[in-house]
């Protein structure tokens, strides 16, 4: 080595040996090592690092020359390890505190990583001084308004006319399950219940009776919000279950089992239950207009019925009479028959939305006892005794 | 084969109560296969004479699947509770009989009190 090169680089070692290790571009964690060389002499590695017999070699603990031989030389092999970003694997997993947080759904990761991309977008100066860098080149970070929520709903039930589950017209007592897409608190204006707990679900059902029922969904400042159009039964078809009732040979009679269906079918009456009012005979004609009205009463018995959710009834119907002895002359006589709902969750005696009328006839000569009843639209063949 | 039984409830009322009669019919299916027991058939005789009011009441209304297919040793009863005032008009002792198949279960008796 020229003597002019030497006097240069031990002034330059001189300078450097003044700050601490930290400031001169040692890391911190080779402050150990060279603590070690230290303690035990370190004549040969200087040797080693300076090249031939020319280091000084000294008794005792090794000096900061070569302290400082020792650490360039650690310096440059850790800087090169760090440049093509190898994982020590004799390292241990550095501990990251992540906090608490809830999992994010797809759209709001890629929010985040939108996020992030703005503050470090891959091969910028900012990331490319990591972890030296000051972090005077970091983009200042533009606050960007949250996606505002949406929210779905699907009920539990299909309507009988298979129309889609995410429907917003439902019968009353249907429930429905709401998603958001970001986890938030819920209320509904009418139904059950009013106030859901924080979260991205909302099982909720519709009321007693028909409505427009707003459901919201509250995150943050934002909020999102589906009006459902509650609707009670309307009306009532039956269809005859097998073929008419058989009577003795002889006697007068006519009948017929028939199930109920409820409209509209666009909605599932599954949770609603139905029954007949009972009541008095109205348009009583010939052989029958001379009984007591007590003989003709309609008695129901009174009772609820469960709708199933494809809005038919569970319960067959019978419609008949019998047993009327001859002479034989024409008659008959209705039953207009009220007919009331209430949802399962629900007590009384519930709300009349229809009638149906039954109506009997009886006929004399020439078809003497001959016999027919008509219910909810259907009827019974004529029968004769 | 089907065993229909007849009760009613109180056996004894006076003319202002009868609206509390409770009539409930039974039928156990004592055979081995199921059967369409046909109840609307069923008919009910108080003092010997035909009840329209109660034909009427056992022939017509909504009915549990049992009503129309009775499992072998099942039993299937419907209850009347409105039916008190039509059966029985004035004071008195009244024998119900229930009819079905041509067969005649056991009478009940009820008293009417003025």
């Amino acid at each position: 080595m020229h003597a002019a090169d030497v006097a240069r680089r031990r002034a330059e070692e001189e300078a450097v040996e003044q700050r601490p290790a930290e400031e001169a571009g040692v890391p911190p964690e080779l402050e150990s090592v060279l603590s070690l060389q230290r303690a035990a002499g370190n004549a040969s590695v200087v040797r080693m690092l300076w090249g031939g017999g020319s280091a000084p070699v000294r008794e005792g603990p090794a000096t900061s020359e070569a302290d400082e031989a020792v650490a360039r030389s650690l310096a440059r092999a850790v800087a090169a390890r760090n440049a093509v970003k190898q994982p020590d694997a004799g390292a241990e997993e550095p501990e990251v505190e992540t906090g608490d947080f809830e999992p994010l759904d797809d759209e709001e990761e890629g929010a985040e990583l939108e996020g992030e991309q703005q503050l470090a977008p891959a091969g910028s100066p900012a990331l490319t001084r990591w972890p030296w860098g000051s972090g005077s080149g970091t983009k200042a970070k533009t606050a960007k308004p949250p996606k505002a929520p949406t929210m779905t709903s699907k009920t539990t039930f299909r309507a009988p006319d298979r129309s889609s589950k995410a429907r917003t017209t439902i019968a009353v007592g249907e429930q429905v399950a709401f998603k958001g897409s970001k986890a938030g608190t819920w209320a509904a204006d009418a139904g059950l219940p009013v106030t859901g707990a924080s979260g991205k679900t909302f099982v909720w059902t519709a009321p007693d009776r028909a409505a427009s029922a707003t459901i919201t969904l509250t995150v943050g400042t934002q909020t999102v919000a589906k009006t459902m159009t509650v609707v009670e039964p309307t009306s009532i078809t039956g269809s005859k279950v097998g073929s008419d009732l058989s009577f003795p040979a002889g006697d007068q009679g006519a009948g017929m089992r028939l199930r109920f269906k409820y409209s509209p079918l666009n909605v599932s009456f599954g949770n609603i239950e139905v029954k007949e009012v009972s009541g008095p005979a109205t348009n009583v004609t010939g052989y029958y207009s001379g009984l007591p009205a007590a003989d003709l009463w309609h008695d129901s018995g009174d009772l609820f019925t469960r709708i199933g959710k494809d809005n038919k009834d569970t319960a067959i119907d019978t419609a008949s009479f019998t047993g009327d002895p001859p002479p034989w002359t024409d008659g008959g006589w209705d039953w207009v028959i009220p007919n009331n709902f209430k949802t399962i969750t629900e007590g009384g005696d519930g709300k009349q939305f229809t009638t149906v009328t039954q109506s009997f006839f009886l006929e004399g000569p020439p078809k003497v006892g001959r016999s027919k009843v008509t219910k909810a639209g259907v009827s019974t063949a004529w029968r004769s005794p | 084969m089907i065993q229909t039984r007849l009760s009613a409830e109180p056996a004894s009322l006076t003319m202002d109560t009868r609206d509390r009669l409770r009539l409930t019919l039974s039928a156990t299916n004592v055979g081995t296969e199921i059967v369409d027991p046909e109840l609307h058939r069923a008919q009910l005789t108080v003092n010997g004479r035909r009840s329209r009011a109660f034909a009427l009441a056992v022939g017509n209304g909504k009915r549990e699947s049992k009503w129309y297919a009775l499992p072998p040793g099942d039993t299937v009863s419907m209850t009347w509770s409105t039916l008190g005032e039509r059966l029985l008009a004035e004071p008195g002792d009244y024998t119900l009989v229930l009819t079905h198949e041509g067969r005649d279960a056991e009478p009940v008796t009820v008293a009417v009190e003025p």
